[in-house]
């Protein structure tokens, strides 16, 4: 079965680039516009991966990287924190959000297939504790 | 868009599409299959298979009459687009349509076949279900083809983002005190990912180097184009861009009288000069074996900009090496004064500074203190350029005047080394790499921990070598001798700490001492002064 991964951007055509990728990898795509409504996704689906923008309408991603942290102990996944460097998120979040296990930030303007590879280093790396979950 | 080229039943989005032809074909009691324009079936995801009733399903002798049969074979095989209608099925039950999959800009795609019995019909006549139809097809044709545009779109602006990427990180990760031949593979694995030929070649101007880098992700199925092909190509790709002094796109090799026969099949190639207003440094040269993969403007004008990058970088770093060069023969000269002027201590200099760092080894100095440890090792004895040369190279014992003057070149080298801001730490070092733990040195007097580590290390490093010289006086003592000497220099002269760790590695640094005078800078970078 394929994995689950959220998407989570305002910006329609990253949701569409990552869209096309991750399902043409054999991922099964889930895709929110705003904060709230992937909080709202993450609870109900409980995906394999979250990819989510940081700066979204009504919350950001920081603020949902914190509000997963409870789901996160019940149903580990990987957080990959997209955002463009300094502007919009300081040193301290960026330091913040690599420290968290199975999160990584990547910085925009991101290359889709290197996220892809990322995500799928992190399946092999934590290949049989990620298909148990 | 061409879609001949394009087999859309890969870019249609199945769910909404399917729902579509469910919401407005069922109700009528169609049954429908679409085909492609090459005649292939594009198969329902999620629509009910007994909803498709129609070819491969429709059969000669079922659902229609044999010349209809055949018009509809036709039509699927794209050479009838016209829209038809059959009621002389068989069975006399079955309604047969087909009609072209043609969108509102004229674009064929295939075909549409529509199957009802004939009982379930809706339509009061013929010619109002014939438009019926009509109006759906077009609708479905626009659909795909949107479906189709779309997705092409969402590639076109996937391979925008890579491309971006590359720009952004190889400005990001590329430094100028990288090794040149580290960042050019840099860029040249990132080029290739994002554009995903053959191979790069990297043909560097300098001594007529072809560098190449095949792509890993290809794989070689036994037409593999040969390095000697490729190194025939770049040749002379180089050579016309040397003269046009510009980019260069050769899709189809073959058809160029130059390169003629050059490989069975067409090559594909993309030649990008580095060149700065004075300078050329070579060129980047794109192989693609695969006929079908042509170069486009679009990675012409993004390899343009990369070379701009690649060539400041080639640039910066020439700059580099020139000036590092340049640093390290001030020293060597400054070395080199110092020696001609004590000519008892050839190469001693270079001895003390390796010692040292074998030292700084050992204690697992930082970095930074090894850096100023570097320095100042070499530099250690460089007052001694301001001692008269007599006193020097005096082959008797020296009056107690002539020794007080000798004792001014720690002082005299910190003084001189002190006005170079990079290595105000590696003053120290110079200054008193005379005194002793017993407070009995020059020129301050210093007593035990008063005096900086890095002195104390090139202290125990001085009296090693120094010990292990042959004079005119004396012979080279044996190792039992020195070892006995520095023992015994132990908290008097010398830190006992670091005395130790020279005994109990002696073996080691007489290796340090013995092995062949290694170029100085060898190993030494600039960096830690930039």
């Amino acid at each position: 079965m394929g994995k689950k991964i959220l998407l989570a951007d305002d910006e329609p055509s990253v949701l569409r680039v990552l869209n096309l990728k991750f399902k043409n990898a054999g991922f099964e795509v889930l895709t929110a516009s705003d904060g709230m409504e992937a909080l709202e996704i993450i609870k109900k689906e409980l995906p394999d991966v979250v990819i989510s923008d940081n700066r979204m309408p009504k919350m950001t991603g920081i603020d949902l990287c914190v509000a997963c942290e409870k789901i996160r102990e019940k149903k580990k996944f990987l957080f990959i924190m997209l955002s463009s460097y300094a502007s919009v998120t300081s040193k301290l979040d960026r330091e913040w959000v690599n420290s968290l296990p199975d999160t990584t930030f990547i910085p925009k303007p991101f290359s889709p297939r290197n996220i892809l590879k990322t995500v799928e280093n992190y399946f092999e790396e934590n290949g049989k504790e990620a298909l148990v979950s | 868009m061409d879609t001949k080229t394009i087999d859309w039943r890969e870019y249609v989005e199945h769910e909404s599409f399917e729902k579509l032809i469910d919401d407005i074909l069922r109700p009528h009691g169609y049954s429908v299959s679409l085909f492609n324009k090459g005649g292939e079936k594009f198969i329902w995801e999620n629509l009910n298979e007994l909803n498709q009733v129609c070819p491969n399903g429709c059969k000669e002798n079922t659902n229609s009459c044999n010349e209809h049969y055949l018009e509809v074979q036709k039509a699927i095989a794209g050479k009838n687009g016209s829209l038809s209608y059959c009621e002389k099925n068989k069975n006399k039950e079955m309604v047969l349509l087909h009609a072209p999959l043609m969108t509102s800009s004229g674009k064929n795609l295939g075909t549409l076949v529509a199957c009802r019995k004939a009982w379930t019909a809706h339509f009061h006549d013929k010619e109002n279900e014939i438009n019926f139809l009509k109006g759906i097809t077009a609708l479905l044709a626009d659909k795909i083809y949107q479906d189709v545009e779309i997705k092409n779109l969402t590639e076109e602006l996937n391979s925008k983002y890579e491309e971006l990427s590359l720009l952004y990180e190889i400005g990001e990760k590329t430094h100028v005190n990288d090794s040149k031949d580290k960042s050019v593979e840099y860029i040249v694995n990132r080029a290739m990912e994002t554009i995903n030929p053959s191979a790069i070649v990297w043909s560097e101007s300098e001594g007529n180097k072809n560098i190449i880098y095949r792509n890993p992700e290809r794989n070689s199925n036994g037409k593999t184009i040969g390095e000697k092909t490729i190194r025939e190509i770049c040749s002379k790709t180089t050579r016309m861009i040397n003269k046009a002094k510009e980019p260069l796109i050769l899709n189809n090799l073959n058809k160029y009288r130059e390169f003629a026969g050059i490989w069975s099949e067409a090559v594909n190639v993309l030649s990008i000069p580095l060149m700065s207003d004075t300078k050329g440094f070579g060129s980047l040269n794109f192989i693609e074996d695969d006929p079908e993969r042509i170069f486009l403007n679009d990675h012409l004008k993004l390899m343009e900009a990369i070379a701009r990058s690649t060539v400041n970088l080639l640039k910066n770093s020439e700059l580099y090496e020139k000036l590092q060069k340049l640093f390290f023969n001030v020293v060597r000269m400054l070395l080199g004064i110092i020696e001609s002027k004590d000519t008892y201590t050839e190469g001693h200099s270079i001895r003390v500074y390796k010692i040292s760092i074998q030292l700084a080894k050992l204690l697992k100095l930082s970095k930074k203190d090894v850096f100023d440890l570097e320095w100042a090792a070499i530099l250690h004895d460089v007052g001694k350029i301001t001692i008269p040369t007599e006193i020097l190279q005096k082959p008797g014992k020296l009056t107690s005047e002539e020794f007080e003057i000798i004792k001014t070149h720690p002082a005299k080298g910190a003084e001189l080394v002190s006005t170079i801001d990079e290595f105000k730490n590696a003053v120290k070092g110079i200054r008193y790499h005379h005194e002793r733990i017993d407070g009995r040195g020059y020129p301050e007097g210093l007593k035990g921990d008063k005096t900086p580590l890095i002195a104390k290390i090139i202290s125990v490093a001085d009296t090693f070598d120094a010990l292990n010289s042959a004079r005119p006086y004396r012979a080279r003592p044996s190792q039992e001798f020195v070892l006995a000497e520095i023992r015994q220099a132990a908290s008097t002269q010398l830190d006992p700490m670091l005395v130790d760790i020279l005994l109990n590695n002696y073996e080691l640094f007489y290796k340090t001492i013995d092995e062949e005078m290694h170029e100085l800078f060898e190993e030494a970078d600039i960096k830690g002064l930039l």
